[in-house]
C-alpha cells in the first residue's frame, strides 16, 4: 500500500496538485493507493481517499504502507523515520499557493540526504520516482548518528530524572 | 522509573515529541496533555498510559484565540500536576507548553525539558522564544539555532 498524506495544513493552501497526479499513477500502476486528502475537494477516482484520519489511525497507516508518499512536512519526514518506510516527498511551493512560504524547499534540501528518502521537486518526475522506489523496498531510512545523538541525550535525561 | 509529563499540540509537534522520547515508552510511565480537534480526540497511542485535551478556542488561527486558550490551560494544567505529579516535563511546542512549563515552575520546578522543533534551522521558533527561560534545558536539531539559547542551549544531534 502507497500511503500518501498532505497533512494538516489549513484551508485555502490545499496541495491539490499532489492529490491529483497520486490519483493518476494509482491508475496507470494499478497498485493500491489510500490518500489523505484533507481539505482538497478534488475526488481521487483510482486511489481509495480520506479527508482526515485520526493522529493515532494516521500513525498505523504509516506501519501498514510499503511507501509513504507527502508533502514535505516535519510530521511526515519524522512518522516515515520512525517507521522506516521509504519515503517520496514533494515540497509544496508558495507561487503556487500551496504555503505561506518556501521552508519545505530548505527542509526538502536536508532531509533528502538521507537513505530512503527521495524528493521530487518537478512533479512530472514522480511516477518514475515511484516505480525505482517501489522496486528497491530494502532501501529505508535508518537510525542515523544525529538521530542516536538525540535520542540518547533524551533517554539521559529521563533516566536522571527517575524517583 | 520516571513519570513523564508529555506536552504537544496535535500534528507535527506530536510526531516529533513522540519519536524522540520513543525509546524509552515502555521504560517509564508517560501521560500525554494535547490541544487540537477530531484529529486527536479518544485516540490510543502505545506507551502512553492517559491522555488529557487541553482547552483549544475554535479562533486558534487569531493571537486572541491562542490567547484565551493558553489562559484557560493554566487552571487545567494546576490540575494536571498536582494530580499526577509528574517527575519530568518533555516538549516539543506548539505554545500550548508555556502555560504548562510555567505551572511547572509555579509548583516546584521539576526538570523541564524543551525541544526545539527539527525545522527550526537558522531562527528559534516563537515557542521557543517564550519558554526557554521557564525550561531546565533545551535541545535544540541544529548546531545554528545553539546561539540564540545561550547557556541553556544544547545540541546533541537530530531526529532527522
Amino acid at each position: 500500500m502507497i500511503f500518501v498524506t498532505v497533512g494538516s495544513a489549513e484551508k485555502g493552501m490545499e496541495f491539490e496538485r499532489l492529490v491529483r497526479e497520486m490519483d493518476r499513477i494509482a491508475g496507470v500502476l494499478g497498485v493500491d493507493v489510500l490518500i489523505q486528502r484533507g481539505t482538497v475537494d478534488y475526488e481521487p477516482r483510482h486511489a481509495r481517499h480520506v479527508r482526515f484520519v485520526r493522529f493515532d489511525q494516521a500513525l498505523d497507516l504509516f506501519r501498514q504502507a510499503d511507501l509513504v508518499v507527502g508533502h514535505c512536512g516535519a510530521g511526515t519526514t519524522m512518522n516515515a523515520v520512525r517507521f522506516r518506510k521509504p519515503l517520496v516527498l514533494v515540497p509544496r511551493r508558495a507561487a503556487r499557493g500551496e504555503h505561506s512560504d518556501d521552508h519545505q524547499m530548505e527542509l526538502a534540501a536536508l532531509f533528502g540526504q538521507a537513505r530512503g528518502i527521495r524528493i521530487v521537486e518537478d512533479i512530472r518526475r514522480l511516477e518514475e520516482t515511484i516505480r525505482e522506489m517501489l522496486a528497491r523496498p530494502d532501501e529505508r531510512p535508518e537510525p542515523t548518528e544525529r538521530r542516536l545523538g538525540l535520542t540518547q541525550a533524551v533517554s539521559e535525561f529521563l533516566d536522571h530524572s527517575s524517583s | 522509573m520516571a513519570k513523564v509529563c508529555l506536552v504537544s499540540s496535535a500534528g507535527g509537534h506530536l510526531s516529533e515529541v513522540l519519536s524522540a522520547v520513543e525509546d524509552n515508552l515502555g521504560k517509564h510511565d508517560f501521560f500525554l496533555c494535547v490541544t487540537g480537534f477530531g484529529m486527536v480526540r479518544d485516540m490510543r497511542l502505545e506507551g502512553i498510559r492517559r491522555i488529557y485535551y487541553m482547552p483549544m478556542l475554535w479562533r486558534y488561527q487569531e493571537p486572541f484565540g491562542v490567547l484565551v486558550s493558553l489562559l484557560l490551560a493554566l487552571p487545567k494544567f494546576v490540575w494536571i500536576l498536582l494530580k499526577e505529579r509528574p517527575d519530568v516535563l518533555v516538549t516539543a511546542g506548539a505554545e500550548v507548553a508555556i502555560p504548562a512549563f510555567l505551572v511547572n515552575r509555579l509548583l516546584g520546578r521539576r526538570p523541564a525539558l524543551f525541544i526545539e522543533s527539527v525545522t527550526r534551522i537558522h531562527t528559534p521558533s516563537r515557542t521557543g522564544r517564550w519558554i526557554a527561560r521557564l525550561a531546565t534545558r533545551v535541545f535544540v536539531q541544529w548546531p545554528e539555532v545553539l546561539g540564540f539559547y545561550g547557556a541553556k542551549g544544547e545540541y546533541h544531534g537530530g531526529l532527522l
